[in-house]
């Protein structure tokens, strides 16, 4: 036992401490978190500082991804946003709205197989907007609108989908959801959690 | 300088010491190298390559490389403050179990979560003492119970092996 070992020794008990607390990467900030009823609730969130923005999560929980992923299931997650209002920093006004939607951003190791937002602006011209893809950014939004997005969701592992609403808002949100084994099958009520949180922008979305 | 020979001797006892070359005599075995090595592929893994490469090798290396290195690491904290009592096999079977649990069980999976969480904000917490900046906020770690991750469990072979032969050679009273 030589005192180099025992320096070594030391460091390397650091190092791997280190490795081992800094493995996985902090939750998103979420500041409020809203567990939704199951079928359909209704939300009015607040962001609590005007910096925040709106980040809705849809989140299905384990056991209802396992039954669900056993038997090839789909889950079906609608949200509308209405009544908004710009907050913005300075007290201004906008009249657009942007919407990002991101979907796979579980954990690396998951991966969800299908998306499919529809948005819909049924107040507006008609728009529809299929979106394929994470990260995809709506044309910005005329003011007042209503607007309906659903999603469609396969998935071979987790499935987390957000919604990003920029610039912050007052919003009333509708989240309702279903989930169906088969297609053909009435939808059955596996899904019960779902929550819709703000979350601080400087932090970057879990992925 | 390393034509003196005590240099010479010095700086291949640092090597060694480093690379854990006498790993049969040495009383550390974090310093094993295969251990040193799964430190450094987690971090390289957890730190660059998930980003760069996501996907089912790089969500699935860190679980095999901490569990390589994690009894020896549980040993290691235990031995630091009882020196006298630490063995390796209930570190490797507390990694074990352990393990299993935060994967098969939401529950617990949740409460290594915000474990992990508290030990990362007392690390942000004195940092941002010693800043002068505001402490920043408790929150969990992102982790996902997932069974498919108990693959990795027979890394622990390596530790096992290593108690096993421990135990073997240890003195019968």
């Amino acid at each position: 036992m030589t005192q180099n070992e025992r320096r070594a020794h030391v460091l390397m008990l650091a190092i791997a401490s280190v490795a081992t607390i800094a493995t996985k990467r902090p939750q998103p900030g979420w500041s409020t978190s809203v567990p939704v009823a199951p079928k359909q609730s209704q939300l009015v969130l607040t962001p609590e500082t005007p910096s925040k923005e709106l980040r809705l999560r849809i989140e299905v929980p384990a056991e209802a991804r396992a039954a669900q992923h056993t038997m090839g299931g789909l889950v079906r997650a609608s949200l509308s946003v209405r009544e908004w209002q710009h907050r913005g920093e300075d007290g201004s006004s906008s009249d657009q709205l942007t919407l990002t939607f991101r979907s796979d951003v579980g954990v690396p190791d998951h991966s969800s197989s299908v998306h499919l937002w529809d948005f819909k602006q049924p107040l507006g011209a008609g728009v529809h907007w299929p979106v394929i893809g994470p990260d995809s950014v709506c044309p910005p939004l005329p003011k007042p609108c209503v607007l309906e997005a659903t999603a469609t969701i396969e998935w071979t592992g987790a499935f987390i989908g957000e919604v990003v609403v920029s610039p912050s808002v007052d919003a009333r949100l509708d989240v309702s959801t279903t989930s169906r084994r088969h297609q053909e099958q009435p939808p059955n009520s596996d899904l019960r959690v779902l929550e819709a949180r703000w979350q601080d922008p400087d932090l970057p979305p879990e992925r | 300088m390393l034509a003196d020979p005590a240099c010479k001797q010095r700086s291949r006892g640092n090597v060694r010491a480093l690379v854990g070359r006498d790993r049969n005599s040495s009383p550390y075995p974090l310093l094993r190298p295969w251990v040193v090595a799964s430190v450094f592929v987690l971090l390289l893994n957890d730190h660059v390559l998930k980003a760069s490469v996501p996907g089912t090798v790089t969500g699935k290396l860190s679980d095999f490389a901490g569990l390589l290195f994690f009894p020896y690491l549980l040993h290691a904290l235990w031995a630091s403050v009882m020196p006298h009592r630490a063995r390796l096999l209930p570190c490797v079977i507390a990694t074990g179990l352990v393990f299993s649990a935060i994967q098969l069980d939401p529950t617990v999976g949740e409460m290594w979560a915000w474990a992990l969480g508290g030990l990362q904000w007392l690390g942000w917490t004195g940092w941002a003492v010693i800043a002068g900046e505001a402490t920043p906020p408790l929150r969990s770690v992102s982790h996902t119970a997932d069974p498919t991750d108990l693959w990795a469990l027979p890394m622990l072979g390596f530790s096992l092996r290593d108690a096993w032969a421990h135990r073997k050679r240890a003195p019968r009273p």
